[in-house]
Order: C-alpha cells, then sequence, then structure tokens
C-alpha cells in the first residue's frame, strides 16, 4: 500500500498545489484509509447525511467534552470587558495559527499555551493591573469598592469575588479564594495586594480557558450536561466574541440556562442586544471562512497592476463586509443571496475600479447591479477575487478549490508528492490550454478535473478581480466552465455559476458545516452527523437565515451536552 | 543606544538570592578587561552558540554544490556571497560546505495526510524523524531544543526562536519543536524580537525594587501553577496534553521574568516601520547577534521565510513567489531561483560577519558559534532529499576546522550533522533521530 501510494505521488505531476495549501491529487481509491480529525492538510473527506448515504438521523449526539484558550481576539475583549482596557504589550501574544486547511483559527489542538504566550499573559496581566491601580477612577471601578483605610479588607474580599466572577466566568471556588487572599494579604499595602490577585486571575487557567467540565446526567448516559455558567461562556463568545456579562452569569445562576428553551431564548437576547458585537463576530466567521485576511498580505506590483492600492484593498473588504451585512442581518435574511446579489456597496475607489458611477462623491453607497453585467455577487466581489489568486497563471486552480472546498464542502483528493514540473507555458499558450494539457497526465486529471474547470468560469477577473475579456496575450476568454458532480456540470460565467451554487444543497450543508466548525473550534466527527442534518433541514425552512442557524444550534443537544468518552482528534468508530 | 541589563543569572530562591558562576564574557568585563563585580570567579571558555537557519523551497543544485571538495573550491553561483559582498568582507574561511547528505527521514510519516512534501521538508528540517503522522507537527524535538534539553542554559532566554514572513500551518511555520507536536513559537518582526529582548526590566530600576518585583511574580505565578494544577485533575483526556504543556511554560518564564541583572548590554535602535523584508532580516540578525554576544540565550533558530510565502523579491527584481520561481525549469526560472538563493546566502554571510565582528576573549563570537544553514528540499523543483544543501559555519570555540567543501559518500545520512551540533555544544549524543547514527566525520580541528 505504501509502495503504490509512493509510486502515485511520484507519477502525478501537480502544481503548486498548494498555494492555498493544498496539497495532493490523489485520486481515491477503494479501501483506502479515510484520513479523520484534525490534519494538516485536509479536512475530513466527506459530508454524510446531505448528499448519497441518507443517515438514519434520530438523536442529537453531543461532540467531545475539552477546553478551549481563548482565541487572542477573545483574550482582548475579556480583557477589556473586564479591566476597561488593554494593552499594546498584546501584540507580544504569538499570532493565532491555521491548522492546516481549518478555515478558522480557533481550532482547539492548535490553541495552546508555549512560553511565548505565557511570557506574553504574564506581562500583560502587570501591565494592565498597574494601569488600572494607577487611575482611581477605573481602580475603583475595576474593584468594585475602594481600598480606604478601615475596609479595605471588605473591599478586597468582594473584588475576589465579583470580580474573580466575571474572569473566571463562574463563581471562584473556596480553594480559589483562599489562595487568592493568601497572596493579597501577603503585601503590607493592599493595593499591592488587589494587583497581584488581578495579575494572578488574568493568567489563571480558568481565564485563559472556556473551561468546559459539565456534570454528569443521570438520565443521559455517560453524557455532560454543561452547567449554566459554562453555557453563557459559550452563548456570549459565540455570538458576541465576548465574555458573559454580569446579566447573563445572573441568568445562569438562576436557573436560565438549564433548559433547551432558556437557551435558545437568551441567545435571541443577546443578538437583540448587542447588534453591532454580534455583527462583529459573525464578521470573524466569513473572513475567515472566505480567507479574506489574506488582503492583508496581499502583494500586487504596480507595473502588472497600476489600479492595485491600499485604498482598492481596504475599499473591496468593506464591500464583503456590507454585503455579507446586508444579507446577515436586514430584510429576508438570505444568507445564500451573497451568492446572487443585485446590488453591492462602492465607494468612489470602488467604483471607478469597477466602471460604475459612485452613488456617492465621498463615502459609501448602495448600486443596482445591471443584468448580465460583469459584477453579481459573491464570486465577483474583487476581495474574493483577490485572495484566490496569490500565485501567477493559476488562479484557475485555486479558485476552483476555493468554491470546492469552502462553497461546497467537496475538497478534492490529497495532492500527491513530488510534482515534478508544471509544464511550461508554450509562448503564445494561453492558460486555459496550458492547465488542459497539464491535465491530460491521468495521474494529474483526477483531481484537477475537479478544479481547474471551476476557476475557469471566473477567468475573466485578473488577479486583483478586474474584468477583462482577452488575457494580457490576446487569448479571448470565454468563462466556460464546469463543476464535476453537478448536473449538467457546465455553466458560464460567475453569474451562472452562482445561481447553482445557491440552488445546490450541497451549498447549504456546506455553510452549516463551516458554521459548525468555527463554533466548536474543530472538524465535524461521526458523532455530529445528525446535528448536522437537523440544523441544515432547519437552516433550509428558515430560508437560509443564518443568525436564526445560531440560536437553533445553541438550543440543540449538541450545544448544551458533551460526550467526554469522544476524543477530539479522532474519529471514534460506533 | 540605551543601556540594558544583562540578565547574568542571580536567580532568587525564596526570599535569598542565590548567584550561579557564569563564565567570562566580554560583556561583564569593565572597560580594562576587569571581570565585572566578581572578583573570584574563574574565566572560563566562552559557550558554544548553536543556530540553526532555514531557508525555504531548496535550490537549484547545479548551482550550489561546487565542483571540487577541500580548501580551494570555487565558489558556485548560488554561494559567491561567501567569498565576500559590497558590503561584507569575505566569510568562506569560516564555513564549511557539507553536500551528499541524505534527509531519509523526510519520506517517513508520510499518510495521505501529510504528503505535502514540503511540509514534510519543513518538519523535518532539524528533528531526524519523519513527521508527525497526523499532520500536526514534527515527529520529534528539534536539535536545538535537545540541546537546551540536555544543557539546561541558565541564560534568560533557554532558546530563542525568530522567523520572518507570513505563518502558514504548524508544520511549515515553526523550525524549532521542544517534542512532537510542539512548536516554539518564533518572533515575527524586529518589533516584536526587540520587545523580547530589550523592553524588560526597564533600564534604571534599583536592584532592590527588582528583587521585589522578582518576588511579586514568583508569587503570583506559584498561584496560577496551583491553578493549572488543580484545573488538570479535573480535565479529561482531551486537554491533559495542552494543560501539562501549559505548566511548563509557566515554569520556562518564571526563570525569565524572576531574576535580577547585574550588569548592562548596549541595545540596539529600536525597529521603525516599514522595514522592507532585507531591512528586517537583517535587524533581526543583528539583535540576534546581541543577544548571543550578551549571553542573552545561547541556543536560536531563524526560519527565513515558508514555502507558501506570498513574499515577492522586488529588490532583486523578481516579481514572483518564491515556490513559483521553484518550479520553473526554464532556463530564466532556474536562474531566478539561483538569484534568490544567492541573496539568502548573502544574508547568512552578513550574519557570520556580524557574529565575526563581536570581540570575544581571544577571538570572537562566530569563533564560539556553529550555525546550520539548509533548506527543507535540495533541488527545489523535485523536492529531492538524496544530496541537501547545508553550510555549517563557525568553529564551536575552535573544535572545528572550518573553510572546506566537504563532500561525504553518497547517502550519509543529514541528522549525523546533528549529532555533530550537540557534541562540540557539549552533549554527549552518539545517535540522532532515526538515521543520525553519529557523527559527521571530517569536521574536527
Amino acid at each position: 500500500m505504501r509502495t503504490s501510494f509512493r509510486g502515485h505521488r511520484r507519477a502525478c505531476a501537480l502544481l503548486l498545489f498548494a498555494a492555498l495549501g493544498l496539497a495532493a491529487c490523489k485520486s481515491e481509491q477503494p479501501g483506502t484509509p479515510v484520513p479523520q480529525g484534525p490534519t494538516e492538510s485536509g479536512p475530513p473527506p466527506d459530508d454524510p447525511g446531505t448528499t448519497g448515504n441518507p443517515v438514519q438521523c434520530r438523536d442529537v449526539k453531543p461532540g467531545p467534552r475539552y477546553s478551549r484558550r481563548l482565541t487572542n481576539a477573545e483574550y482582548e475583549s475579556s480583557l477589556q470587558a473586564l479591566t476597561g482596557g488593554s494593552s499594546p504589550l498584546v501584540e507580544r501574544l504569538p499570532a493565532d495559527g491555521y491548522a492546516g486547511e481549518f478555515a478558522f483559527n480557533n481550532h482547539a489542538d492548535v490553541l495552546r499555551v508555549s512560553a511565548s504566550h505565557a511570557e506574553a499573559y504574564a506581562l500583560i496581566a502587570e501591565k494592565v493591573a498597574a494601569d488600572v491601580m494607577a487611575a482611581p477612577a477605573r481602580r475603583d471601578k475595576v474593584l468594585g469598592c475602594s481600598l480606604s483605610k478601615g475596609t479595605s479588607a471588605t473591599c478586597l474580599e468582594s473584588f475576589l469575588k465579583s470580580f474573580g466572577r466575571r474572569a473566571y466566568r463562574r463563581p471562584l471556588t473556596d480553594e480559589e479564594l483562599t489562595a487568592l487572599r493568601k497572596l493579597a494579604t501577603a503585601e503590607q499595602d493592599p493595593a499591592v495586594g488587589a494587583t497581584l490577585a488581578l495579575q494572578a486571575m488574568l493568567q489563571s487557567p480558568n481565564f485563559l480557558y472556556r473551561v468546559e467540565l459539565g456534570t454528569p446526567d443521570p438520565e443521559r448516559g455517560g453524557l455532560h450536561k454543561l452547567t449554566g455558567f459554562e453555557l453563557a461562556t459559550r452563548l456570549s463568545f459565540l455570538l458576541l466574541g465576548r465574555p458573559p456579562d454580569d446579566a447573563l452569569l445572573d441568568l445562569a445562576a438562576g436557573g436560565g440556562l438549564d433548559t433547551a428553551e432558556g437557551v435558545a431564548s437568551a441567545a435571541r437576547g443577546l443578538l437583540a442586544a448587542s447588534p453591532q458585537q454580534a455583527r462583529d463576530s459573525l464578521r470573524t466567521f466569513y473572513t475567515q471562512w472566505l480567507s479574506l485576511q489574506r488582503l492583508d498580505t496581499a502583494q500586487r506590483t504596480p507595473e502588472r497592476y497600476p489600479a492595485w492600492s491600499p485604498q482598492l484593498r481596504d475599499a473591496m473588504r468593506e464591500e464583503v463586509y456590507r454585503v455579507f451585512d446586508h444579507f446577515l442581518w436586514e430584510g429576508q435574511r438570505d444568507f445564500l443571496g451573497v451568492l446572487t446579489a443585485r446590488h453591492t456597496y462602492v465607494n468612489p475607489v470602488l467604483a471607478g475600479f469597477y466602471g460604475l458611477t459612485p452613488p456617492s462623491p465621498t463615502g459609501w453607497g448602495e448600486v443596482r447591479l445591471e443584468e448580465g453585467g460583469p459584477r453579481s455577487g459573491l464570486l465577483t466581489m474583487a476581495g474574493l477575487l483577490t485572495v484566490t489568486a496569490d500565485h501567477e497563471g493559476v488562479a484557475p486552480i485555486l479558485r476552483g478549490k476555493f468554491v470546492r472546498m469552502q462553497l461546497l464542502c467537496k475538497p478534492p483528493p490529497p495532492v500527491p508528492d513530488n510534482v515534478p514540473t508544471f509544464p511550461e507555458a508554450v509562448p503564445g499558450e494561453s492558460d486555459r490550454d496550458r492547465l488542459a494539457r497539464h491535465r491530460k497526465d491521468p495521474s494529474c486529471s483526477g483531481c484537477h478535473n475537479l478544479m481547474d474547470p471551476i476557476g475557469f468560469g471566473l477567468e475573466q477577473y485578473d488577479a486583483i478581480g478586474a474584468f477583462r475579456q482577452k488575457d494580457s496575450q490576446g487569448h479571448t476568454l470565454t468563462a466556460e466552465g464546469a463543476v464535476q458532480g453537478m448536473d449538467p456540470p457546465e455553466f458560464r460565467g460567475p453569474a451562472e455559476l452562482g445561481q447553482r451554487l445557491r440552488a445546490s444543497p450541497d451549498t447549504s450543508a456546506c455553510v452549516v458545516k463551516q458554521v459548525f466548525r468555527w463554533a466548536t473550534g474543530r472538524y465535524e466527527q461521526k458523532a455530529d452527523e445528525c446535528t448536522l442534518e437537523t440544523l441544515t433541514k432547519a437552516f433550509r425552512v428558515s430560508g437560509n437565515d443564518l443568525p436564526a442557524l445560531l440560536v437553533s444550534l445553541t438550543a440543540s443537544d449538541a450545544f448544551r451536552y458533551v460526550d467526554p468518552s469522544l476524543s477530539l482528534s479522532q474519529e471514534e468508530e460506533p | 543606544v540605551k543601556p540594558f541589563r544583562l540578565s547574568r543569572r542571580a536567580f532568587l530562591r525564596g526570599a535569598a538570592g542565590v548567584t550561579i558562576a557564569l563564565p567570562t564574557l566580554d560583556a561583564m568585563l569593565d572597560g580594562r578587561g576587569r571581570l565585572w563585580g566578581t572578583a573570584h570567579a574563574q574565566p572560563a571558555a566562552p559557550p558554544v552558540r548553536l543556530i540553526t537557519f532555514y531557508f525555504p523551497c531548496g535550490t537549484v543544485l547545479e548551482d550550489w554544490t561546487p565542483t571540487s571538495s577541500g580548501p580551494d573550491y570555487a565558489l558556485t553561483p548560488s554561494l559567491k556571497a561567501l567569498g565576500g559582498t559590497a558590503e561584507v568582507p569575505s566569510v568562506r574561511e569560516y564555513v564549511n560546505v557539507l553536500s551528499n547528505l541524505r534527509k531519509q527521514e523526510y519520506e517517513d510519516g508520510v499518510t495521505e495526510i501529510t504528503a505535502e512534501s514540503h511540509l514534510r521538508g519543513t518538519g523535518t528540517f532539524a528533528t531526524g524523524v519523519g513527521v508527525s503522522p497526523d499532520g500536526l507537527g514534527a515527529g520529534g524535538p528539534s536539535v536545538d531544543q535537545v540541546a537546551v534539553q540536555a544543557l539546561k542554559p541558565t541564560t534568560r532566554f533557554p532558546s530563542l526562536a525568530l522567523a520572518l514572513g507570513e505563518a502558514n500551518g504548524v508544520n511549515l511555520s515553526h523550525i524549532s519543536w521542544t517534542k512532537a507536536r510542539t512548536p516554539v513559537p518564533p518572533e515575527r518582526s524586529p518589533r516584536a524580537l526587540f520587545n523580547k529582548l530589550f523592553s524588560t526590566p526597564s533600564p534604571g530600576v534599583p536592584n532592590a525594587e527588582l528583587e521585589a518585583l522578582a518576588r511579586r511574580r514568583k508569587s503570583v505565578l506559584d498561584t496560577v501553577r496551583s491553578d493549572l494544577d488543580r484545573l488538570q485533575a479535573r480535565v479529561g483526556a482531551n486537554d491533559r496534553s495542552r494543560l501539562e504543556e501549559h505548566l511548563e511554560s509557566v515554569r520556562e518564564i518564571e526563570r525569565q521574568l524572576v531574576f535580577v541583572p547585574t550588569t548592562t548590554c548596549e541595545a540596539p535602535e529600536q525597529p521603525g516601520s516599514g522595514l522592507s523584508p532585507p531591512q528586517a532580516a537583517k535587524l533581526m540578525l543583528k539583535m540576534l547577534t546581541v543577544a548571543l554576544r550578551c549571553d542573552l540565550t545561547r541556543v536560536a533558530s531563524f526560519q527565513l521565510f515558508q514555502r507558501y510565502d506570498s513574499l515577492r523579491f522586488p529588490w532583486l527584481g523578481i516579481d514572483r513567489a518564491h515556490h513559483d520561481v521553484s518550479h520553473d525549469t526554464s532556463p530564466r526560472g532556474l536562474a531566478l531561483q539561483t538569484a534568490i538563493v544567492a541573496w539568502e546566502v548573502e544574508l547568512f554571510a552578513h550574519f557570520l560577519h556580524m557574529l565575526r565582528s563581536a570581540p570575544e576573549g581571544a577571538g570572537n563570537v562566530l569563533d564560539n558559534s556553529l550555525i546550520f544553514f539548509a533548506s527543507e528540499h535540495s533541488h527545489g523543483r523535485s523536492h529531492e532529499y538524496k544530496d541537501m544543501p547545508v553550510l555549517l559555519a563557525g568553529r564551536a570555540g575552535g573544535q572545528v576546522k572550518t573553510g572546506r567543501h566537504i563532500r561525504y559518500p553518497a547517502g550519509t545520512p543529514y541528522a549525523r550533522a546533528f549529532v555533530s551540533l550537540l557534541n562540540y555544544a557539549g552533549v554527549p549524543a552518539t545517535r540522532f533521530g532515526t538515521y543520525g547514527n553519529g557523527p559527521l566525520s571530517g569536521l574536527d580541528a
């Protein structure tokens, strides 16, 4: 098996692949074991339950039990919520990494505390605590009382309890209170004592992790039910990207999150009460889903792309935000509408780039998009077209891969190794012909037939998303494309592709799956099949209302329970 | 230039400070060459510094490997900077070119998940074992961290990890591993490195205050540790190893944060913004030179870009990404690849020159260092691994004879180089990784 695998790797002449981490081009063979769980180079292969094999879906099953370190964004928002400030020292935290092809930077296995993290946490805690104590008004607010003579012992005690509950997102145990009290009272100056206790809480694993232990539920076999406080934390970070506030913790303490209906009602309440934070939180989701963060580091040379500028790049990002915000939060809330949008938002920079009349001479405004024109929905947004075209001459592959991986959740098989050489361009040859020549090698066609033809449907957009009808050598670009597995596979141009994707059940199932990965910080497992199927049905019934999908998720058993017998990284065979 | 207190370690153990004797370093000598403040300390040989230095996407081997071996080999297009550049005099007398080393471990741990060859090439840069088959990291510790674990250096930083460029995936974005699947996250910008090395403690703070600071830091970290212990006892299997790693990290930083510096070291200028990649690289290597000279650390790694970097090379007139160029086998593509590699070697020469310019004892820091310079593949175009492009610079305190091209018998294990590195650094290793069955021959002075 290994021999034949290696032989295959050698044989396949694949290019790159990997610009997005595309790792290999191996055709699927019967009997080949399928890798499961989080991987460096590929997610688990396919989507149970929505296509093909019907799943017997009776009970939604909870997933594994694990505690996640706060992402850097969650950590900063927590610091802000707890102390009313942050510190420039947060830049010393190593950036949160991406685990292979997992689109989000919150995979539980990657969120670790290295020495660099521990050092940064320590220094930030010192600085923030010093800042807090140096500003009397801020100090009294954080402490919740005044450390004046005579009352300092009582104040310290109430500070440990009230601040501790917000920091650990649950009441402190007696043991924890004793340890902090001991730390603080070892100092003669109560202000110094409070400072040290603050530092210790800001470095405690109870603060730095979203600890989820749950309690055994005798009625549900080996399952653990998450406590109200743990659910409050899940809810708040998922929906608002910040830790639970006192009101939500009070609700948890009063048993308000003990039922599915209680959780759903709290979820609706949070979304309604903090709309801006809800938008920002989902912005994190779709930014990483689309790899839009790659815009920040995208480089294009002015000789080749004279229109490229920091202003254009910022406008590309903002366009995606505005269109997504519209389909997420306004009107019908039909999220899949982003694929076929007949309007967009532009400022003068982007309007000029798109050849549209700017609706406002200075700021942003809505424009209708002409039927049959070059812009229509997500697949024609310059931001997306830019981040999927980072390498010369292979944008069709990268774009085809993007559609497969992120929109259809049908990744191509893994890439083989030892890519010898991509065929050199014959002078005068078009990209389409060159890639077709490459696909003549049967060991390459297996996966490139799945990707390249999709990408060619977007060939009328260059590496910064400018519309063109001929390439730089004068070849006419037809935008003829094909998606293997669709009926019929052929399409022409992004407008038709957008409509076909929107109509495909694979797309809605994939969106649900991506939201699930982001929400849980892991790949889906076998135990999650029913959860995903149920959520997908609900998503479709709601007319693709994604905020409503989040509420459905929070009310499901998959959100409220965990199964300690499941492993985080391994697929458990039933 | 602001003075910076050097971490001549005076660790606090409980209430009483315990000072550990240190080898003599120039940074601790006063202006007349006298040992600073420690009249009874015995001068000792400077420590050997160990550095690994990575560049991505392999080479064009025809343009890399010298045709003859020995001291009089002709410099190849890739290596020409070793013979001197406009900025830097020749460093070739400090460098050995090692050829014919075979990185067999690159072929181990191959699963469908780890089929991507750059992932495996980078993951086996300095570990001697195949990558973790689940694709979540290297298969074992890297040579720099093995040295740290064996030597237990008492420097402020047990080791430093530096990188330039974009991060992308665990295996591709790390070359330093404390154990399988546990990378050492690098400082990724000149500013981050500067802050780590030179921003704390604030200069000018009296020692009594620093001692109080150290005592309080220790109390806080003790409390954090007991929290970690309590939590560790309650979580399930999914969380144990991550919490154990957290606990180890807290132990490590306790040493960094709980010390009282007793002498000073000149910090470089604070890095500005808008630096080009060559400027940023040189600045980071300059700071590393200061850190090595002042004995802030003795072990370091530097990852210069990685395979997925979208970076172009405008300063070389090349508007293409490294990886893109490395698979272009047209004559022009090969020439571009060699131009990029030659620039990377030039940067390496620049670093060696800085180390050489830092006097120490009777020689300089480069005399007392060993720097391992390599890529993840040999031929970039075909991902070969049988003849790895390796440079080994520095003399490890006079133990290594340099200035030669050494051609080993075909098939000589690449990981033997790591046995040699460890031995010269004072670690009595006899094997390293799966295939490193002894030190490399022909290096001893």
